[in-house]
This record gives structure tokens, sequence and C-alpha cells, in this order.
């Protein structure tokens, strides 16, 4: 494998549109108080591994020193530029702990920005050893993720470092920023139906619950997803059951929804290879529901599948990438109102991402197998509820996870319950 | 004049082979080449270009989706 450097020249670029979009989520999630926008993944490893020679070989990847020198630099009214420091802390911890649900819930308020991109936390629980690897979302997307795994395996990442440059000034840039704006602000507005609960207390952490279920069920739910129209994409079968779940909810509190509305991000990079190492190629799809297509979950896959189609046919993803690399030009208090809307859910119901099948996830860490993975996403991704869907080896996983002021304790076991009932059925 | 489902399966191919960089058997499966949804509806959309027709494309169906020969034939019942 050859070696691998981040060099200057290199990194003389400013943010992308998506890293800088991901930048602003931060600032807002940080100006509520929470960690900011940090994606994590923890993976057991199971008995017998020793926790201190695992964090070793993670200080001794080449590929992890350079990362962890990795920052961002404002400098108003420039755009945030990467930088890379000459020197930098440590960004692999090593813990010991009693119990590893607690530790975890203890990990989750760490913070990430400033203070690295990057965190790898090693933790011996008892006789087994568990890693947390902790991102922030401005450094990578799911692909660049499972990049930075296979490249730590592999000691060097032969691949580019960066995407081609997304230039803001590609022809029919403005055109497609108009109707990337057009599309996102005609179809939602203050009145739809929110979660968002203003007056409950900020939490300290977010809050996480994880349904796997087996190939068998994950089979199950395929075969159900197909005969409710979700053929061309299965994702639609996913998005429809948990709008038809965010609006049980409302409808629990009293409350009946005008419409619902959330986004789904959608991978930009070309097919069939794995691309380049750092920065976000993705763009976002918008779908909206109404009361109507939210009796069954038929009705709501055949309402998803036409504006999917819609969407793509105007090239809306491609047109919403403009979008985004010209949110870096607005005035701060404007881009920061864009992200503040949809967070506050005043814009958007929920968050929804297809992760899709996790096969390109290596086997091993540090040369130790994975016993198990825990994906736990950015909360609030706006606006306090994500719904995050993957699967591993042919097993289906749903990752929830919310801010109390969106779902609170009891509403999320209700989610929960339903997500199973509507997927496997009676 | 009439389409045949060989044409089809060529415009696909070649369409295909762009994104992948790669040779792309007409039997391949459609999930091995890593296309999803949008690159299937993309696909769509290049082959109305090219034959001058518009194809359903929310009536695609599983077993159309199944490799390139299948999704050939589902456009091709739109074609001729």
């Amino acid at each position: 494998m050859p070696p691998w450097s981040l060099s200057a020249s290199e990194l003389d670029r400013p943010l992308s549109g998506p890293d800088h979009f991901h930048w602003l989520v931060h600032r807002a999630m940080r100006a509520r108080g929470l960690a900011g926008n940090v994606s994590r993944m923890r993976f057991d490893l199971g008995t017998g591994v020793d926790a201190e020679a695992v964090a070793a070989a993670l200080r001794a990847s080449p590929v992890v020193g350079p990362l962890g020198r990795l920052r961002w630099t404002v400098r108003w009214p420039w755009l945030p530029r990467w930088r890379v420091l000459p020197n930098a802390p440590d960004i692999v911890h090593l813990h010991r702990a009693d119990e590893a649900g607690a530790w975890l819930t203890e990990r989750l308020g760490d913070r990430l920005g400033q203070e690295g991109l990057l965190r790898f936390d090693v933790v011996a629980v008892g006789d087994r050893t568990q890693v947390l690897v902790s991102f922030h979302h401005a450094l990578f997307d799911h692909q660049g993720m499972l990049n930075l795994l296979h490249a730590v395996e592999a000691g060097g990442w032969a691949g580019p470092t960066f995407p081609p440059e997304d230039r803001a000034s590609a022809p029919g840039a403005w055109r497609d920023v108009m109707a990337g704006a057009a599309q996102a602000f005609r179809t939602s507005g203050p009145r739809l139906g929110s979660l968002w609960v203003r007056d409950r207390p900020a939490p300290a952490v977010p809050r996480f619950r994880v349904v796997r279920f087996t190939p068998d069920e994950t089979r199950r739910i395929d075969d159900r997803a197909r005969t409710t129209g979700a053929a061309l994409a299965r994702s639609a079968h996913f998005m429809a059951v948990a709008a038809r779940l965010v609006n049980a909810t409302l409808e629990r509190r009293g409350t009946t929804a005008r419409y619902l509305w959330f986004s789904a991000p959608v991978d930009q990079r070309p097919r069939g290879a794995p691309g380049h190492l750092l920065t976000n190629v993705t763009s976002f799809l918008f779908f909206r529901l109404e009361p109507a297509q939210l009796k069954d979950t038929a009705s709501a896959v055949r309402a998803l599948n036409g504006q999917l189609v819609e969407q793509v046919r105007a090239r809306f993803p491609h047109r919403y990438r403009a979008l985004l690399r010209a949110f870096r030009r607005l005035p701060a208090w404007l881009s920061a109102a864009m992200v503040d809307l949809p967070s506050l859910g005043r814009w958007s119901s929920f968050g929804f991402s297809d992760l899709g099948d996790l096969d390109r996830m290596p086997s091993t860490f540090t040369g130790r197998p994975i016993a198990e993975v825990l994906h736990l996403p950015p909360v609030p991704a706006p606006p306090g509820l994500s719904v995050v869907v993957g699967r591993e080896r042919g097993a289906l996983m749903v990752v929830l996870g919310h801010d109390a002021r969106a779902l609170d304790e009891d509403e999320a076991d209700g989610f929960v319950s339903g997500l199973r009932g509507l997927l496997l059925g009676g | 004049m009439v389409v045949q489902q060989a044409d089809v399966v060529e415009v696909l191919r070649d369409l295909v082979k762009e994104r992948v960089a790669a040779p792309v058997a007409e039997d391949a499966r459609l999930e091995a080449l890593g296309l999803d949804s949008l690159s299937v509806i993309e696909l769509m959309m290049a082959v109305e270009e090219r034959f001058g027709t518009r194809i359903p494309v929310e009536g695609i169906g599983a077993d159309d989706l199944r490799d390139l020969r299948s999704l050939a034939a589902y456009a091709l019942r739109h074609i001729n």
C-alpha cells in the first residue's frame, strides 16, 4: 500500500457545498448546547482482545495521525477552508469501564470540531474490547467513512484523497440554484406536522434505539416491501413506515398534521468504485406526504415513488448540490436561519437516511474480527428525529436517534414497537 | 422500425459501462453493479432519449430489476 499524507497544496481548498452544509448544521447544534454534527460507529471486538494493543495499532496507522491534525479555518468573509496543523493532541483514547451502555452514553456528549474532526475511543469493558469511532460529518460521508476503515486496515490509502473540485461557476449553476431552492421551499413551510415541543427541557445527550432484525425477518420485510409497491426503491417502504409512525405519534398528542415533510440524503459518488477518502459528495431528495397518503403504507409508497421519479427526472439531486455550493455565499444570518428552521421542526418533520448494504464494511478492525457494529447518527440531524436504515450480512437494522424535545421515552418505545409491527406485519 | 431487445440491452450496457468503468455482462445483477434506484431512473431517462419514447418508471417491478436483460425487456414493452 503506498504511503498517504495530507499535502498542503491538496488541502488548499474551501469546504465543499455539502461539507459547508454539515458545518452549518454543526454550528446550529452547538448553539443549542449539543455535541455537534457528529456521527459515530461502535465496533465490538469480542473477548480476548488487548485494548492497549488496539490503541497502539491505531496510533501507528499512517492514516490516523494526519487526519487527527485536520481542521477547518474560518476567516470571515472568506469561505471556511481546510487546514492541517503541524501538531495536534492524540485522537486515540484508552478507557476502562464497568458497563458498556453507561460508558457510551457518556461519550455521546464528547465534542468534535476545533478539538479534532476524528476520534477513536478504545474501551475495555470486563473481558470485551470495544472501539467507538466518532467523526465530524463535514469530514466524511458514509462511503468516506468506510474508506477510512479500509485505509486503517490496509495501512494506507491508494485512492484519491478529495473528489474532483465542485466548481460554483459550472455552466447553468445559477439556474440550478433557483430550481433547487424552488423545490425545497415550495413544498414545505411552518405549517407542516412537527414533533418538536419547544418547552421540553434540552437533553444533555441524544438518545438512540437500535432495532435489529434477523436475516429471516429481513426477507419477510423485503417481501412485504414489494407487495406495497416499493420495488424500484426499497427505501420508499421504510420512509413510508417512518412517516406513518411520526403521524401516529402526532395523532396520539391530539394533533392532525396538514402534511409531513422530510429529507433523505443521496450519495452522488460515481458508482462501482470506492472513490475518494475525505469530504461529502451528497445531495438530498425531499418528500411530502398528505394525510390521505398516510392512511396505509401502500398509498404512502405510491406517493413517494412518484416524488422520487419526478425529482430524479428534474435532476433535482444535481441541482440541490448547486444550491449547497451557493449556500456558502449567503450572509451568515441567512444561512444560519436556513439550517435553524428545519432543526427546530419548523421546516422538516424528521430526517431519514438509508445507508444501504454495509457489505463494504471491513470484517476486521486493526486486524481483529468485528463481532458487532452499531451506527449512531448525529442527533438532532434536523429536526430532532433521525431514522437510519442499513443492512449487514442480510440483516436489517434501524437506528432511531432522537432528542427528547421531539420524542420522549414513552413515545420512542411506541415508535419502536410500531416499527416492528408495521415492518413485520401481524 | 421495431426495436429489438438486443438494441436496448446494448444501450443499457454502454450507459452502465460509463458509470462503473468496467465491462458489463447483460446478465450481471443490477445490485452487484452498484446501481441504485436513482441510477435505474437515470438509465431509463437515457433510454427514453435514445428511442424517443416515455417509459413509466414508477411501474418497474422487482422482476424487472434483476439484470440488464430484464430491465431492457421492461423498457422494450413501452418502446414498441
